[in-house]
């Protein structure tokens, strides 16, 4: 893979204006071959996770290293491969890394989580800590997003393996559901079905398709997650446990061949979503805007796109949607995962054999022309007011 | 030419209209078995949604897989009229579920959710086979003939 160190000459400066905040859209790294996800090292460095089998280092500066040894085979295949990428949240004392992945053969697959230590450019002690089951058939629909909850333990999403959508209601198995575990794979005691006798120990949520965005908001403690729907039923949904999201029973999407999932798009004991869309747009990647370097973005939900190419920026007020904005097409790519970064600034995976980190950063240019502005027009009034008086 | 030609199209509008039925009600069968409940209002609405939505994709295979089927079990049963029901009628179910199975080698999934069940793919064939009966009813030799 060709290392892409030239990030100054490789910065795509394009001033943008989206949602009145002036933006420049820098191409940190390229080449990867479908990245993922991505997660934030504490040294600046930033680990991703491609579907291809393997997960890079690439620094600040657009470096991309060597793939990370150690780590598990996959089973790469269609929509399989490895999937979302997390720190520990003791990172800085234990250097635990989480990865989920298409673990297994064509015939039996299922999604799985390892950890394990990282050091230098491998992962130590890597061990499985949780699988779905029962295992499948199909290479497509895993889910695959991992998020740490502020008491510790983690979820992960599950896709419902598209031919066994009926299995996303059934609460003792693993397919189209939220598990919740402990970081070693032991079950939770609050979990909702914990004891076994309404449903499997680890499922947190059930009557999900295929959810691949999952954010955690750490300030109101909510949990949001988007699924891609049927035609038509790309859905962001608030998360609390032993809920029922309905499909395939309650879908506000049709099949591709046009027909009903199901006749029904509500149904008492089903959540609504928070928002759908009623032509799928694609969704992939989710992030709550938590940094400071743009504060009209602060605390709005940042999701991407896979069929619309774009950046959904979704403002909430009390549960629901009260406004949505396109960002960031001028990319014109599949946008595969968007996060916030440490350094406040929002970062971008986009989905292809020549894959891009982006980095969405204040339009410095634009910032220092507006202050001018501001400044000769103060000027200006300053002069004015001289020559009055 | 005329009757054939109208035979034909009788013959794959009949076979969408009742796989559309077939799938439609087996969709509906799945939600029903997860335990909701789906009322004859909704059955029926959504038979007319499946129908109309389904134009554009399911017709055209439909049609494409009996205009291959029927030619064929013409060229088998034309010298062998006792053989001429059971052949068109065995054409249009083999035509009918081909779609489903060639799509699922294929694409490696079901196009069809319905079709994902024995029965759900079986009805597909009773679609065809009623095809292939309306067809040879219509292209029936008349004494004259």
């Amino acid at each position: 893979m060709r290392l892409t160190a030239l990030l100054l000459a490789l910065t795509l400066w394009l001033p943008g204006a989206t949602a009145q905040t002036d933006y420049n859209l820098q191409v940190v790294a390229t080449g990867l071959n479908h990245p993922w996800s991505i997660t934030f090292l504490p040294n600046g460095s930033y680990l991703v996770a491609m579907r291809s089998g393997e997960v890079r280092r690439v620094s600040r500066e657009g470096k991309v290293s060597s793939p990370l040894a150690g780590l598990p085979d996959s089973y790469v295949a269609s929509q399989g491969g490895y999937f979302d990428i997390v720190l520990d949240p003791e990172f800085a004392t234990n250097s635990r890394i989480y990865l989920s992945f298409a673990y297994g053969t064509s015939k039996q697959n299922g999604t799985r989580i390892v950890r394990g230590v990282l050091r230098g450019n491998s992962v130590e002690e890597v061990t499985p800590i949780f699988t779905t089951s029962p295992l499948k058939d199909t290479p497509v629909h895993y889910g695959g997003r991992l998020q740490f909850l502020s008491d510790g333990t983690l979820l992960m999403t599950t896709g419902d393996g598209f031919e066994y959508r009926e299995a996303a209601q059934d609460r003792f198995n693993l397919l189209g559901k939220i598990v919740r575990i402990h970081s070693d794979g032991s079950i939770p005691r609050d979990n909702p079905f914990a004891d076994g006798d309404q449903g499997h120990p680890a499922v947190w949520s059930y009557g999900h398709r295929n959810p691949q965005g999952l954010a955690l908001d750490s300030a109101s403690g909510r949990i949001y997650a988007h699924e891609h729907g049927a035609m038509g039923g790309d859905e962001l949904n608030l998360i609390t446990p032993d809920t029922n999201y309905g499909w395939p029973a309650v879908t506000k999407g049709i099949n591709y061949s046009g027909a009903y999932v199901s006749p029904l798009r509500s149904a008492p004991g089903v959540a609504e979503p928070v928002t759908y869309w009623s032509r799928s747009v694609g969704t992939s990647g989710l992030t709550i805007y938590t940094g400071n370097s743009f504060p009209t973005w602060r605390n709005a939900l940042f999701l991407g796109t896979l069929v619309d190419e774009d950046v959904r920026m979704l403002r909430l007020e009390d549960g629901e949607v009260v406004d949505e904005q396109i960002m960031f097409s001028e990319i014109e790519e599949r946008i595969r995962d968007v996060r916030t970064g440490p350094d406040g600034l929002l970062y971008l995976l986009t989905d292809s054999l020549q894959g891009k980190v982006i980095r969405v950063a204040p339009d410095a240019v634009a910032i220092s022309a507006r202050r001018g502005e501001h400044s000769s027009k103060n000027r200006s009034d300053e002069q004015n007011s001289a020559e009055q008086g | 030419m005329t009757k054939t030609l109208t035979a034909f199209v009788a013959a794959a509008i009949l076979a969408y209209l009742l796989g559309v039925v077939f799938i439609s009600q087996g969709n509906i069968a799945s939600v029903v078995g997860l335990g909701f409940d789906v009322t004859l209002s909704q059955r029926l609405q959504a038979v007319v949604h499946d129908a109309t939505h389904m134009l554009t994709i399911y017709l055209p295979l439909v049609a494409a897989s009996l205009l291959v089927g029927l030619p064929v079990a013409y060229g088998i049963v034309r010298n062998k009229p006792q053989l001429r029901m059971f052949g068109y009628m065995l054409a249009g179910c083999i035509a009918l579920l081909a779609i489903h199975v060639i799509m699922k080698v294929t694409l490696g999934l079901s196009g069809i959710a319905a079709t994902r069940s024995i029965s759900g793919l079986l009805a597909q064939g009773i679609a065809g086979a009623a095809a292939g009966f309306v067809f040879c009813k219509l292209t029936q030799p008349s004494v004259s003939d």
